[in-house]
C-alpha cells in the first residue's frame, strides 16, 4: 500500500512518523486512508526475546522485539538495541536506524 | 419458533496414520451421526473452516450432501463457538433442522505450521509487525506476557503452573498427546527452552493433528430420537484487533465483554459455573483470559493453581481433556472445547468426569487475543 511505503521511506530518512489529520489534528498509526482518533506525547515499552528465527535469512536470534510507543497511545513493533542488559517496560529508547531490509531498530 | 440444543459431540485425535482433513472431518461426521440414528442425506446445515477457500462447499462435496444452510467465517480460535451459535440460530428459525459443525487439521503430519505465521503480504500486520521479525503468533503473546509480568508481579513460574494442571488432566485422557508422558513439574517448563521470551516451549500449545464433530438439531428431532439436550442458554462475541499495536488493552481483553454478555443472557454468574473450558494456546492465554472475565485477581489465579482447584475435585474444572498444552491442538482448538464441555455435561467421560456437572463457561480465542467468544452451556436433558 502506497501510504505504507512513504512511512517507511520517511523512517529511511530517520524519521518515525504519525499521521496526522489536517482538519482535526487527531494522529494515528498505522497509516490509513480515513481519519480516526487520538493524543500526543511519551515514550515506553515492552519486549521479547526472541530464540526461534522467523526468516533465519533475515533475523538471527537472539534478538529483541518490542511494541514501543512514540506517542501516546500510538504504538509500533520494531528491534531493540540495549548496550547494557535487557530492554525495561518504561524506559526511554530512540529511533536508531532501519535496515535495508526494512528492520527498524530503536536503541537507548 | 423452533427450539435448538447441541444433541452429542465427538473428537477424532488420530496418531496410527495420517489422514486427510476431509477424512478426519467425514470420520467424525459419520461416527456421530451413527450413534445418533440420523442418516448423512437428512443433515441440511453445515459449518467449518480450514478446509479450503470454499470450505463448507469442498466438504459438502466429499459428504455427498448439500445442505441449505453453511457458515463459514475466519476467526481462528474462536470460530467454532460461534459456528455452534450460528447453527442453534439457524435451527431455530428454521433455515436448517440437522446441523452439523466439523473441523480437522492434520497440521502435524503434513508439516504444514511455520514459527513464523500464515503470512499475507497486503495486510498491515504483516507490513508493519511481522516484518520486525516476531514470531507470530507466538512473539505477540510473548509480549502480553512480558506485560503481565510487569503489571501483576507474577513470573515464569507462576505461568507454569497452568501447564502443570493440563498436563494433570492429560493423564487422564487416553486420547490426549501427553496422556502417558508422566507428570510435568513447573520446573521443566522452565528447562523446556525459552522461544521467545518468557515464554518456553511447554508454556506454548502443541501442534497436532485432529478435529471432531458436533450435531444440532431441533427438539423434536432430539426427542423423537431420545438424543440428550444441551442448551447454549448465554453467547458473546467480540472482535478487537488484528495488529498488535492496534490491541486496545494488553491484558484486559475482549474476553472481558464477550463473558459479561454471555451470562447475562444466561442469568448466571461465574461461581453458578461448574466446568471451565478456556482456550490455552499459550500459559498465559488462560491466565489473561481468566482475570478478564473476572474470575480472579491473576496473582490469586495462579494460587488457585497451585491449590488444585482447577483439578479434578477442585471448584473449577479447567480444561479437563488436557486443553490445547497437552492434549491437542489441531490449529484451531475451539471445537474441541465445546466438545470436551458437551461430553462433560452428557456425563460420557470416565476418569476425566466431573460429577455432577451440568453448566459449562467455554471461551474461544483467536489471532492475538484478537477475537473472543463466549459460550454457557446446560444440560437440560
Amino acid at each position: 500500500m502506497e501510504l505504507w511505503e512513504d512511512w517507511i521511506q520517511l523512517v529511511k530518512k530517520g524519521k518515525v512518523s504519525v499521521q496526522q489529520c489536517l482538519d482535526c489534528q487527531h494522529k494515528q498509526f498505522y497509516p490509513r486512508d480515513f481519519c480516526m482518533v487520538c493524543l500526543s506525547n511519551n515514550l515506553g515499552f515492552h519486549f521479547t526475546e526472541v530464540h526461534r528465527s522467523p526468516n533465519p535469512e533475515i533475523f538471527t536470534p537472539p534478538y529483541f522485539v518490542g511494541l514501543v510507543e512514540i506517542e501516546k497511545n500510538i504504538k509500533i513493533i520494531c528491534n531493540i538495541l540495549i548496550t547494557n542488559g535487557n530492554p525495561e517496560i518504561g524506559k526511554k529508547i530512540f529511533f536508531d536506524k532501519i535496515s535495508d531490509k526494512g528492520i527498524i531498530y530503536y536503541s537507548d | 419458533m423452533n427450539k435448538a440444543s447441541i444433541n452429542s459431540a465427538i473428537d477424532i485425535i488420530p496418531y496410527d496414520r495420517p489422514r486427510s482433513i476431509y477424512e478426519i472431518q467425514s470420520e467424525a461426521i459419520n461416527t456421530l451421526l451413527n450413534e445418533a440414528g440420523i442418516s448423512l442425506k437428512d443433515v441440511d446445515g453445515l459449518a467449518t473452516n480450514g478446509v479450503e477457500r470454499f470450505s463448507t462447499v469442498g466438504m459438502s462435496e466429499y459428504l455427498g450432501i448439500s445442505p441449505r444452510w453453511t457458515e463459514s467465517s475466519f476467526l481462528g480460535g474462536s470460530s467454532y463457538l460461534t459456528f455452534i451459535k450460528r447453527a442453534i440460530d439457524a435451527v431455530e428459525s428454521g433455515y436448517c433442522n440437522i446441523a452439523v459443525v466439523s473441523y480437522g487439521s492434520n497440521q502435524r503430519s503434513a508439516k504444514s505450521r511455520s514459527l513464523g505465521g500464515v503470512l499475507e503480504n497486503h495486510t498491515p500486520q504483516n507490513f508493519f509487525e511481522y516484518s520486525q521479525g516476531v514470531l507470530s503468533p507466538l512473539s505477540l503473546y510473548a509480549l502480553v506476557a512480558q506485560r503481565g509480568f510487569y503489571e501483576w508481579d507474577i513470573n515464569s513460574q507462576d505461568l507454569a503452573e497452568v501447564a502443570v494442571n493440563s498436563r494433570k488432566w492429560a493423564q487422564l485422557n487416553k486420547k490426549a498427546y501427553h496422556y502417558s508422558s508422566g507428570e510435568l513439574k513447573v520446573q521443566d517448563v522452565l528447562d523446556s527452552g525459552l522461544i521467545s521470551s518468557p515464554l518456553h516451549k511447554l508454556d506454548c500449545c502443541l501442534v497436532t493433528d485432529g478435529g471432531g464433530a458436533v450435531l444440532i438439531t431441533n427438539d423434536k428431532i432430539a426427542d423423537k430420537l431420545n438424543l440428550p439436550k444441551i442448551k447454549t442458554t448465554g453467547f458473546g462475541q467480540r472482535d478487537t484487533h488484528i495488529s498488535y499495536s492496534q490491541m486496545p488493552n494488553y491484558l484486559i481483553t475482549g474476553a472481558k465483554a464477550s463473558s459479561e454478555e454471555a451470562l447475562k443472557q444466561s442469568g448466571m454468574r461465574l461461581s453458578d459455573i461448574d466446568v471451565l473450558q478456556v482456550y490455552d494456546s499459550f500459559t498465559i492465554t488462560v491466565l489473561s483470559t481468566l482475570a478478564s472475565i473476572g474470575l480472579a485477581e491473576p496473582k490469586k489465579i495462579i494460587e488457585m493453581f497451585q491449590e488444585g482447584e482447577f483439578y479434578k475435585g477442585g471448584r473449577y474444572p479447567l480444561n479437563t481433556s488436557g486443553g490445547g498444552l497437552s492434549y491437542c491442538h489441531p490449529g484451531m482448538l475451539g471445537l474441541l472445547l465445546v466438545i470436551e464441555a458437551v461430553n462433560q455435561l452428557s456425563g460420557k467421560l470416565k476418569d476425566r468426569q466431573v460429577n455432577g456437572a451440568s453448566t459449562a463457561f467455554v471461551h474461544g480465542t483467536g489471532g492475538v487475543f484478537s477475537t473472543h467468544a463466549s459460550m454457557i452451556l446446560e444440560r437440560i436433558s
